[in-house]
């Protein structure tokens, strides 16, 4: 069904990249988001595209990867501009399409909001395409692990990120395996009456929560039964490291923040 | 209903990094009434080959006829009434039951289709004894069942739109021997009775030679032999090639022909019979 649909994807390679500790990535695209929100000019708006692109070319994974990745969002992101095109009413008029006016600073304001969606999606998928979900997760537990002293349940909260992570692609299966028998039992997903249309969505979720259900129960079981407790006392078969070529990153990314600030006024 | 693939490919998610052909240039014919059997490794096509027969897939080329249905890789409206004719029992297909009670559940199918609700209602005692329910369990949650009860309320919600082909891909994974037993009973009942045409997807060399008229054998999306079962699991060296075995009985006839040149054939003997010729030809041979 949604075969296409990679958020939360990793693609195994051998790359600076992957290389790099999942907390630095991390770290990394947080505050890159944040700059994306501030950025204002033409130029600091090429900096940030540019840091983005280098990565996904130093990633080596396969451009289709990235476009497949932000086909659903590309929806989203034009929703945006012509949004923003149609409602912005400010400056001088540009033209007018069917007598409606479009004004240049909602042209100027469309572009801004639309590719802030767009940055913040690529940098945002690059890091689930060179980072496995594990590692992610690790790396949120170790980032927030100060948090524990209020404590805040922050190993459970990981876990049940890594473990929702882990299952996208098991329920993205079972559905196209239940809506395959379904169909195979007559329902139509795509075509007739909207009434119609919703009963079929029920023929497909219930029997997928009742196996979502199920697993939770085994794996909850095999967890037990391996002796799980919680963090107390557990250790970690995969450490995270901080080596030079984080260090190296991190300057660069600093580089480019300043950079950033210094374009944008 | 006939069933014919001429040159037929199927490519996952063409045009991507994903992208994986999982059939190659397959071309087959099954007659009407026939019980074909596909066997394979796990990855083979045989599941991708199935979703064919019933156009949950459409061919990438080629073309596949079911009847005077014609699947191409352009769209076909008519997809609904093939999907009537043609019954598919997937692999755990207790997983797709959702209804308040097994009744709502297996008339499910007849209310999608617009079959006649009454005559389906009807149905339902007769179809509960083929699949050996008892008729009790009509009114009952399906998810109060036990696993193999529940396969069977799945298989009952396929069989009652009467399909001419019935299609069942590992209907016995994960059933004990007896129940794994009583549904190859239940598909042979099915083949003889209403002469369905039974197209069966298994890993139990058992069953395919016990009980099915052609053999079709799968590697890596490729068909790379096909014919009587008997004669597929004749070549024994060409099926460990790609992983498979053959049966115990052959194995052990093929043993003995080896080992002591006894001259025993396969005629589709029961495990008893087999053992009679077995001593019968020793008996011979000792007295030689």
């Amino acid at each position: 069904m949604n075969q296409s649909f990679i958020i939360g994807q990793y693609v195994p390679k051998e790359s600076p990249v992957h290389a790099l500790d999942a907390r630095t990535k991390l770290i990394i695209v947080f505050f890159y988001v944040l700059v994306t929100f501030s950025a204002e000019t033409l130029s600091s708006y090429l900096i940030l595209f540019l840091f983005a692109a280098c990565g996904a070319i130093v990633s080596r994974v396969h451009p289709l990867f990235i476009v497949k990745g932000l086909r659903p969002i590309w929806f989203i992101i034009i929703l945006t501009f012509i949004l923003h095109l149609f409602i912005q009413r400010q400056g001088e008029v540009l033209f007018t399409v069917f007598g409606y006016a479009i004004y240049d600073q909602a042209v100027i304001q469309a572009a801004i909001i639309s590719s802030r969606l767009f940055l913040l999606i690529l940098m945002t998928t690059l890091l689930t395409l060179t980072t496995t979900p594990i590692s992610i997760t690790d790396a949120v537990e170790t980032l927030l692990k100060p948090l524990k002293s209020l404590k805040l349940p922050i190993h459970e909260l990981a876990l049940m990120m890594s473990i929702s992570l882990r299952f996208i692609p098991t329920l993205i299966e079972e559905t196209d395996k239940i809506s395959k028998a379904q169909a195979s039992r007559g329902i139509d997903f795509q075509t007739g009456r909207w009434r119609d249309r919703l009963k079929a969505i029920f023929a497909l979720l219930i029997p997928l929560f009742i196996s979502a259900f199920k697993r939770a129960e085994d794996l909850a079981m095999a967890m037990e039964a391996r002796g799980y407790r919680g963090d107390y006392g557990r250790t970690k078969f995969r450490e995270l490291k901080f080596t030079s070529l984080d260090l190296i990153v991190f300057l660069l990314f600093i580089i480019i923040v300043i950079g950033f600030f210094y374009f944008n006024g | 209903m006939e069933i014919v693939f001429e040159n037929v490919d199927f490519t996952y998610q063409p045009n991507s990094p994903f992208s994986h052909q999982a059939l190659k240039n397959i071309s087959l014919r099954i007659k009407h009434g026939d019980y074909a059997a596909f066997i394979g490794h796990t990855g083979s096509g045989k599941s991708t080959l199935l979703q064919h027969l019933n156009g949950i897939l459409r061919p990438t080329s080629g073309t596949v006829r079911i009847g005077d249905f014609e699947l191409t890789t352009k769209k076909n409206n008519a997809i609904k009434s093939l999907r009537r004719k043609v019954g598919v029992v997937f692999q755990y297909p207790e997983h797709q039951l959702f209804e308040e009670t097994v009744e709502r559940d297996i008339l499910f199918g007849p209310k999608n289709f617009g079959m006649d609700m009454e005559e389906a209602k009807h149905k339902l005692p007769v179809i509960l004894e083929e699949v050996g329910l008892p008729t009790d369990v009509l009114q009952r949650s399906p998810f109060e069942l036990s696993g193999g009860q529940m396969r069977r309320v799945a298989i009952a919600g396929v069989l009652i739109t009467d399909p001419n082909v019935l299609i069942l891909d590992e209907p016995t994974a994960g059933l004990d021997p007896r129940g794994r037993k009583q549904i190859m009973s239940l598909i042979d009942s099915l083949h003889k009775k209403k002469r369905m045409t039974i197209i069966l997807v298994t890993h139990h060399m058992e069953d395919v030679l016990r009980h099915a008229n052609q053999a079709f054998v799968l590697s890596e999306g490729e068909l790379v032999m096909q014919g009587e079962p008997v004669e597929v699991f004749q070549e024994e060296e060409r099926l460990q090639d790609i992983g498979l075995g053959i049966p115990e009985e052959l194995q052990l006839i093929n043993q003995l022909q080896q080992a002591l040149g006894l001259p025993i054939t396969y005629h589709h003997q029961s495990p008893s019979e087999l053992g009679k010729d077995i001593a019968q030809a020793l008996h011979a041979g000792g007295n030689r």
